[in-house]
Parts: C-alpha cells; sequence; structure tokens
C-alpha cells in the first residue's frame, strides 16, 4: 500500500513538471510567432507563407493559439484566420488528425474543421458521430452544425437518441444557422419525443423566428404535456404573436400553477388591456407563483395597476395577495427612487 | 481475570475489524466520486453554462445572508455577493440583531431605505423590525430581526423571499462568480431535486482581493493545512461518494441551495438547532422520500465555495465540538431512518454509516486507544499485533489521505505551484500523527457531553454562528 | 492641451482580446493602459483621465456593471465615454449597462474594425462636443 501511495505521488509530480515544462515551451513559440500573426492580419503575406515558417511539430501549439482568435472574433480578422488553416497544410493535418482513432485527436481536431467551416471533413465527422462516447458526440455534431452540413441534421438525430441530456442538443442545434428554423418547422409537423419538441421550440425561440409562429401554437394547442405547454408559451410572449392570443387565453384558469402563471404573464405581454379583469381574479389565486404573476402584470402592464394594488396591500382577509402587493409595490417605489 | 484478558483480546480484534471498515467504507467511498467527479467533469466541460441558462426554464433564487456581527467584512460580502453571474436573483441580508455596527455599515455603504414588506411564509422566527432596500443595488434586500441564531434568521429571510429557489450562503462564505450556476444546474435537469450542496474547500493560504480569490495556495499553518487535507477527503470525497448512492445526510450550510416550497413544507429550519444544515437535510429525506421515492438531494463536486478554517486550536475545537453535537442530534431526532428499507440506500446504508462510525465512532476509538496500550503494556497481546494493529489504522489513514490528493489533482487541480503540492502530501501523512487524534478526542468529549445532557451551545457561542 | 494620441483604457481580463486590441489600437496611434481585473479600474480612470473606456462587463473582481455605476455616479469621470464589451449570453447585464450610461457596445465574437469605427464616432464626439 505504501508501495503504491510512493508510486502515485511520483507519477502526479511528473506530470506536473511535464505540464509545467509544455507551457513554458508554448509562451516561447508564442513570442515568437505573434508579431508575424499581426503583420500577415494587417495584409503582409500569403497563409501558405505565414504556415510555411511554422515547424510541423508546433502545429498543435499554433492551432492552440490561433483557436483562442477564432472564438473571439469574426468579420475580416475570423476570415484571415481561418483561410490560414483552410488554405494551408493545416487543413490536411486536420484532416488526418480527424480520422484517426485516439478521442484526444478527434475532440482537438474537431473543433477547428467546425470553427473554419471546413466542408471536407463532413463524412470524417458523419462517421465518428456513430461511435458511442459523448464527447465525440457532441464535439462532432457541434462541428457538423457549424458547418451548417443540414444533409447531416437526420443523423445527428438519430445518433442523439443513445444519450439523455437535451440541453447538449440545444447547443448544437443553435450552431447552424437560422435556416434550421425552416428545418424545425417541418420537423414539428411529424411524431416526436416530448423533450426534443421542447428543445426544437427553444431553438425557435433563440432565434425569434417569426415564421414558427402558426407551428408553435400548434403545438400549444394540440399537446397534453406541460413541458411543451410552458415552451410554447414563452416562445409567443417573446415573439408576440397576438394570433395566440385566445388559446393563451383558455390557460390562465389551468389547472397547473405552472402553466396558469406562465399563460398569465403571456397575456399580459400580448394584450393587458383585455384580459385585466380575468387576470386580476388570479391575484386570489392558492399558487403563490400564480398571484405573483398576476400583481406583476397588473403593476407594469395596467394603467391603473399601482392603484389597484395599493387597494390590496392593506387587504386584511387576503393576506397572500396583500404581502405580494405590498413586495411589489416597494420594490417599484425604491427603484423609482 | 482471564475472562478480562480474553475481553481485551477480542476488543483490540473488534477494534481492527472496525479500523479495516471505516478504511474500506471511505476508500469506496473514494473511487465512487471519483468517478462521478470525472463524470461531472466531461459533463461540464463542453457545456457552456451560460447559453444554455439563456434558454432553459431558469428560475429566479433568493440568496439567503444570515449576518450576526460581521461589522468588518459584510460590505465586501454583500459587494462581491452582488456581482455573482445569474440572470435574476435577489441578495437578502439578515442582520440577526448583530450588537456592532454591521446593521449601520450596511446603511451607510448601500443607502437603504425601509420598505413595506410583510412575510410571504410564516416559518417560525424571532420577530422582524424593519425591512431595507437599496435604489442603487435592487437586488439587495436587508432584514433588521431580534436575535435568535443562524437558523432563526435563515427562516426569516425565507418568509420574505419572492423567489422558488432559495441559496444559503454564510457571511464569510466566498463564491466564485459562477457558482449560482453551478449550483442550480441539478434543479434544471431533474424536477425530482428539492436540495443541492456545494463542495467547500478552505481559502486559508489563497489570495483574496475583495471578496474574490485570485490565486489559490495553500495554508501557511500546519493546522490549517491539515484541514485542507480533510475537507479533501471527507468533503469532495466522503460526501460526493453518498450522493452515488442518493444517500447525502448533510450538506454544508456555507453553500446549499433548495426549493423554496420544499423548505416551506418542512417548515424551515429547525430553531436552537445545533447542526441545522444536517438537520434540515435529514428531515427533507424523512417527509419526502416516502410520498416520493424518486426525491434526490444532491452534490456538485466543483469547489465554488471556500471558507476560511480556523487557525486557533480553541476555535477549532468549539467548532468539531458542535459539529458532532449536530450530527448526534439529527441522528437522534430522525431515527425512523434506521434500517428502514422505505428509504433505500439511505436507511440501510448512509444511516446506519452515520450512526456507528461517526456518532458511536469517537467512543469505539478513543477506548480503542487506551484499551490498546493497557493491553500492550501489560502483554495481553503480542508485539507483532500492535505492531500489525499500529500499522493498519496509522497506514491507512495516511494513505486515504494521500489518495485524496492524487484524486484531487487528477480531477479539479486546483492548487497551482507544486511546491502546494507536495506541502499537501506532507499534510496527508503527518496528519495521522496527532491530528487526527485530537479530533477524535474532541468529538469523544462532544458525544459524552451531549450524552449526559449538555446539548446548546454554550453562553458564549448562542448568539453567533462560528 | 489635448493630446495628439488619445489615451484609451482596456478593463477586460481575456488575454488573448487584451493583445488583439492593444495591437489594433496602437496601430491606429492611439495610447492603451490595459487593466485584467476590476478592482484598480475606477481609481486608474480617475488619476489617467482617458479619452474613452472599454470596460468588460464580466471583469474578476469588480465587475463592469459596478465598475460603470461608479463611474457614472463620479462628477470627473461620468463624462467620459464608455463602450461595454460583453458576450451575446448577457443581455440582462447589458441593458442596465445602457440604462446606466453606457454609449454603446460590442458583442463577442467581435470584429476589431467595428470596434475602431465606433471608437473614433465617440471620440469625435466627444471632442466636437468639448468644442
Amino acid at each position: 500500500m505504501l508501495v503504491t501511495s510512493y508510486f502515485l505521488i511520483c507519477l502526479i509530480v511528473e506530470m506536473r513538471i511535464l505540464s509545467n515544462h509544455k507551457s513554458k515551451q508554448k509562451l516561447k513559440f508564442l513570442n515568437k510567432f505573434e508579431p508575424l500573426l499581426f503583420s500577415y492580419l494587417e495584409g503582409d503575406g500569403l497563409p501558405e507563407e505565414i504556415v510555411h515558417k511554422i515547424p510541423h511539430r508546433k502545429y498543435r501549439f499554433l492551432l492552440e493559439y490561433l483557436g483562442e482568435f477564432l472564438l473571439m472574433l469574426k468579420g475580416e480578422d475570423f476570415n484571415k484566420l481561418a483561410a490560414l488553416i483552410t488554405s494551408t497544410k493545416l487543413s490536411d493535418y486536420l484532416l488526418l488528425k480527424l480520422s484517426l482513432n485516439s478521442k484526444k485527436n478527434i475532440i482537438f481536431s474537431s473543433f477547428f474543421v467546425g470553427i473554419a467551416k471546413i466542408k471536407k471533413a463532413e463524412p470524417i465527422l458523419q462517421m465518428k458521430i456513430k461511435k458511442h462516447n459523448d464527447q465525440i458526440f457532441f464535439r462532432c455534431s457541434t462541428a457538423l452544425a457549424r458547418i451548417n452540413s443540414y444533409e447531416s441534421l437526420n443523423l445527428i438525430l438519430t445518433e442523439f437518441k443513445r444519450f439523455k441530456y437535451y440541453s447538449y442538443l440545444l447547443l448544437i442545434l443553435t450552431e447552424f444557422d437560422e435556416e434550421i428554423c425552416n428545418k424545425i418547422i417541418k420537423l414539428l409537423k411529424t411524431e416526436l419525443p416530448e423533450p426534443l419538441t421542447v428543445t426544437f421550440i427553444r431553438v425557435l425561440r433563440y432565434y425569434k423566428f417569426q415564421t414558427a409562429g402558426q407551428s408553435v401554437l400548434t403545438c400549444l394547442v394540440y399537446s397534453y404535456s406541460k413541458e411543451i405547454i410552458i415552451e410554447s408559451l414563452k416562445f409567443i410572449e417573446e415573439i408576440k404573436y397576438k394570433k395566440a392570443i385566445p388559446a393563451v387565453s383558455r390557460l390562465i384558469e389551468h389547472s397547473k400553477p405552472e402553466i396558469s402563471s406562465q399563460a398569465v404573464k403571456t397575456i399580459m405581454k400580448l394584450d393587458s388591456e383585455a384580459f385585466e379583469d380575468r387576470v386580476y381574479s388570479k391575484l386570489f389565486d392558492q399558487n403563490y407563483e400564480v398571484q405573483y404573476q398576476a400583481a406583476y402584470g397588473i403593476l407594469n402592464y395596467c394603467n391603473d395597476g399601482e392603484e389597484k394594488l395599493s387597494e390590496l396591500a392593506y387587504d386584511l382577509q387576503n393576506s397572500n395577495a396583500a404581502a405580494i402587493s405590498r413586495m411589489l409595490l416597494s420594490e417599484k417605489k425604491v427603484k423609482e427612487g | 481475570m482471564i475472562l478480562l484478558k480474553y475481553i481485551i483480546i477480542f476488543y483490540n480484534y473488534l477494534l481492527l475489524t472496525y479500523t479495516i471498515c471505516i478504511g474500506t467504507i471511505y476508500l469506496l467511498l473514494n473511487i465512487l466520486s471519483f468517478k462521478r467527479i470525472l463524470q461531472y467533469k466531461r459533463k461540464m466541460a463542453y457545456v457552456d453554462l451560460k447559453k444554455i441558462f439563456k434558454f432553459q426554464n431558469y428560475k429566479p433564487i433568493s440568496v439567503i445572508v444570515p449576518a450576526y456581527n460581521e461589522e468588518n467584512t459584510i460590505v465586501e460580502s454583500i459587494k462581491s455577493l452582488l456581482q455573482l453571474e445569474y440572470p435574476e436573483y435577489q441578495l437578502i441580508v439578515v442582520n440577526d440583531g448583530s450588537t456592532d455596527g454591521t446593521l449601520e455599515k450596511i446603511f451607510n455603504h448601500f443607502s437603504i431605505r425601509q420598505v413595506a414588506f410583510s412575510p410571504l411564509y410564516k416559518l417560525d422566527s424571532m420577530p422582524v423590525k424593519s425591512i431595507y432596500m437599496s435604489p442603487r443595488y435592487q437586488s439587495l434586500v436587508v432584514v433588521d430581526k431580534a436575535n435568535g441564531g443562524k437558523a432563526d434568521a435563515i427562516n426569516a429571510g425565507i418568509n420574505i423571499s419572492k423567489n422558488p429557489l432559495i441559496t444559503v450562503i454564510d457571511a464569510d462564505s466566498i463564491l466564485e462568480r459562477d457558482c449560482l450556476l453551478k449550483i442550480v444546474r441539478p434543479f434544471m435537469e431533474n424536477e425530482n431535486i428539492i436540495a443541492v450542496g456545494g463542495t467547500i474547500r478552505v481559502a486559508n493560504g489563497c489570495d483574496i482581493i475583495q471578496g474574490n480569490i485570485v490565486k489559490i495556495g495553500i495554508a501557511h499553518s500546519w493546522l490549517a493545512r491539515f484541514q485542507t487535507v480533510e475537507y479533501l477527503r471527507a468533503f469532495l470525497f466522503g460526501r460526493n461518494g453518498f450522493d452515488v448512492l442518493n444517500s447525502v445526510m448533510i450538506i454544508s450550510g456555507a453553500f446549499s441551495c433548495f426549493s423554496r416550497d420544499a423548505l416551506i413544507k418542512v417548515g424551515g429550519y429547525r430553531r436552537g438547532s445545533i447542526g441545522e444544515d444536517m438537520e434540515i437535510i435529514v428531515r427533507m429525506h424523512e417527509v419526502f422520500r416516502i410520498e416520493n421515492p424518486e426525491t434526490k438531494i444532491t452534490f456538485i463536486p466543483d469547489p465554488v465555495c471556500w471558507t476560511e478554517a480556523p487557525e486557533r486550536l480553541k476555535i477549532l475545537r468549539s467548532q468539531r465540538i458542535r459539529w458532532q453535537k449536530g450530527t448526534i442530534e439529527s441522528l437522534r431526532l430522525h431515527m425512523k431512518i434506521l434500517f428502514n428499507a422505505k428509504f433505500g440506500a439511505l436507511g440501510l446504508i448512509a444511516f446506519p454509516y452515520y450512526v456507528i462510525f461517526e456518532m458511536a465512532g469517537p467512543i469505539v476509538e478513543i477506548s480503542g486507544y487506551f484499551v490498546f496500550t493497557f493491553a500492550y503494556f501489560f502483554n495481553i497481546i503480542s508485539t507483532p499485533f500492535a505492531i500489525a494493529f499500529l500499522s493498519v489504522v496509522i497506514i491507512y489513514g495516511m494513505v486515504l489521505s494521500i489518495l485524496s490528493v492524487v484524486l484531487e489533482e487528477l480531477s479539479f487541480k486546483k492548487f497551482p505551484n507544486i511546491q502546494d503540492l507536495f506541502m499537501l502530501f506532507a499534510a496527508a501523512v503527518f496528519e495521522n500523527f496527532g491530528y487526527r487524534q485530537l479530533i477524535t478526542w474532541w468529538r469523544f468529549k462532544a458525544t459524552i457531553e451531549y450524552i449526559s445532557g449538555k446539548r446548546n451551545w454554550g453562553k458564549m457561542e448562542k448568539k453567533g454562528f462560528n | 492641451m489635448e493630446s495628439k494620441f488619445p489615451r484609451i483604457l482596456l478593463a477586460e481580463d481575456n488575454e488573448v482580446v487584451q493583445r488583439i486590441i492593444i495591437h489594433k489600437l496602437e496601430k491606429e496611434n492611439y495610447s492603451v493602459t490595459c487593466l485584467s481585473t476590476g478592482e484598480k479600474v475606477v481609481e486608474t480612470v480617475i488619476s489617467i483621465m482617458p479619452a474613452l473606456i472599454i470596460l468588460d462587463l464580466l471583469l474578476p473582481i469588480t465587475n463592469g456593471l459596478t465598475i460603470l455605476n461608479e463611474l457614472k455616479s463620479n462628477l470627473s469621470s461620468s463624462g467620459i465615454p464608455v463602450i461595454i464589451f460583453t458576450t451575446d449570453n448577457n443581455e440582462e447585464m447589458l441593458n442596465k449597462a445602457m440604462k446606466l450610461g453606457a454609449v454603446d457596445y460590442i458583442l463577442k465574437p467581435f470584429s476589431p474594425s467595428e470596434l475602431i469605427v465606433k471608437i473614433k464616432h465617440y471620440l469625435n464626439l466627444s471632442s466636437t462636443c468639448k468644442l
């Protein structure tokens, strides 16, 4: 046991030393390369000329360094940096690493082929996402999405079924450009598992895709799932889809407080005048969340909202509504200074 | 006489078995935890938390900070807490009848004004004198109330919380900016989660500027270094291991997050508790798990909260005595969970573990030292046995501590200097020659005191939190 | 006397972003003071009185919003134009910053040329106002 401990300690220490050495080497490389990069960005030299000056064994350092810039930039500078990858030997280097079996290499190169939009990488990426590893699936799918490889969409959705984390799918889908919304609208017309529908509606909300109003309204009206209803309400609220008003108003008195409170929130943003009275009655609901949303809506979207809540603030018979009113009124007063 | 001799020999073997058992359990917990931590790290590595929060059903949070006599640090703490990265949260500072200038400092620095709040809930707490808000810092709410202790103060904060998630923090906790994003994530992924704990690390030796850790380092005093290793072993790996079995029995009051509805349902914190952070968790298990076996209380392995560990023996002693009494009290109040299959692994593994090894453990260990020494000096046990015994006790302990440091390096790798790493390894070794025994002795005293009826905090400690 | 090389204060913790902005700004003949953490920003602004401030919202130690609040409450610094720099996941913070009086914002990922155009615009604006 002692021997094992000693061995482990030595291993850890060695790993540290190696890592420190690598950092020092990287720093040395950067100090030499950075002036070259900046003058290239100003218009000096062609991509091939720059990369030619870097020895092959330093490609990894070069790419790690470029990667940080690529994440932060867009526009002309981004295009010039991406050209350093796409129009030079770096592209072949990455494609080679991508096609290897090593997880580390796949993960490393998938980032670059995606961000630099190397179309040639598509078939390799498609092959890799069929593997069982979730990290590889995620990285390669993200790369395909960044390349806007719509041909791969079905494959991604099929392979995704092996995993449970829909938040990952959300991140992947939002790497596509806005055209993904049109694809989603078509997919929403088919039978889908509930979490997938929710994810799709979230993507539509991310893009604030106005054209999807009717599709999401259909989901709202025909679904029994709490999550789908809530997500649809949020989308409708985001794009202010007035055609949905009748459907949303029917949900104000829903038995599930999560739905009722979201419906109250949404309706007040769409048409506070017409629904003021109905929402006012929700101030006396059993559930705190519903009461809160009703009070918030009345205060912020109705002309005489403040007076209404002030009356309620001292209503001894309805202590919850009174407490919420007092809190919201106080907050407003303090905000206004 | 011969009977006595055999009893002593038997007891020594029992002790040996006990030591091997507890060591093995810790080893298993370490392995389970490590696996889970790696899984967690993998998940987090390619997840852009802020982006996800932008889309998903993030719930607004009410952060409650009970404060008692914190005039030296309260302004900096509040300033730092107002800068957490989260889309929507309110910061409720509860001044629990401080006798120093805590409230005055808050008044002067944040220009707070009285507001007409009334409580939204009715949890037990001492009367609230006034509630204040600040026009410049609109997420800040300050509650001024009569002194009642930490649990009482938290209840007062819950009573005026407007948000569905409640995070409870110690006034001297140092938090990483994205801590709220991390601790809320489990709630978003699983509807059945009612409480989440954060991992606490020792801040001694770290460079801290305005309530932010800018450089992680190791403590200068050996006492704090031993505690650093202890926190790694017990917190990071011990509790995470229990999480795999859905049997987390304690989450630290320094940083924890709850569903407000769950807190209201169990009636809030128990006033006058010695170990209110453990007691509420065990109570939550008891109330929720029968109704809904899927209920989960979990941990995030990410070290997002840092706290100063006591560097003086006197303070460490009172802390450990309080912890032990708190543990015993929490277990005593909820004994129906013990060996109750309805609670799954909690009732059949975790609770018994706490009763045998955490509650009774110090008694077994201390008595063990006496019996062992007596037996050796009276030649009841042989020298080879004595050597074997000591080896197991000390070496097993040492190896476990070293393993914790190794696992920390392989997972979070928070200590940047290689010298610090060496110090940690050294602390892992030396911890077993005196420090552990001292802690066990104090825990033993606490257990005896508790059993004999001395269950309060003691005069000085009653009003304070530390 | 107006300096030939207007001074810009850059408060940004990402090293890569720092390096590229400093390089681009120096090419345009601006002098740049760069800070990676928030605790000395207000103090530095008051001592060097830059012509313009580029402020990252998520600065360590003291975040951009708190700094902006302090700058705008202080008579000497409230007139200096502040351009906010942030990622696009931060809508709430950005709205608060604009309400506090920031003149403009740049989202990350960003285009350095766009940033230069904005800087020139606000520097011209503020020197015109001084006339």
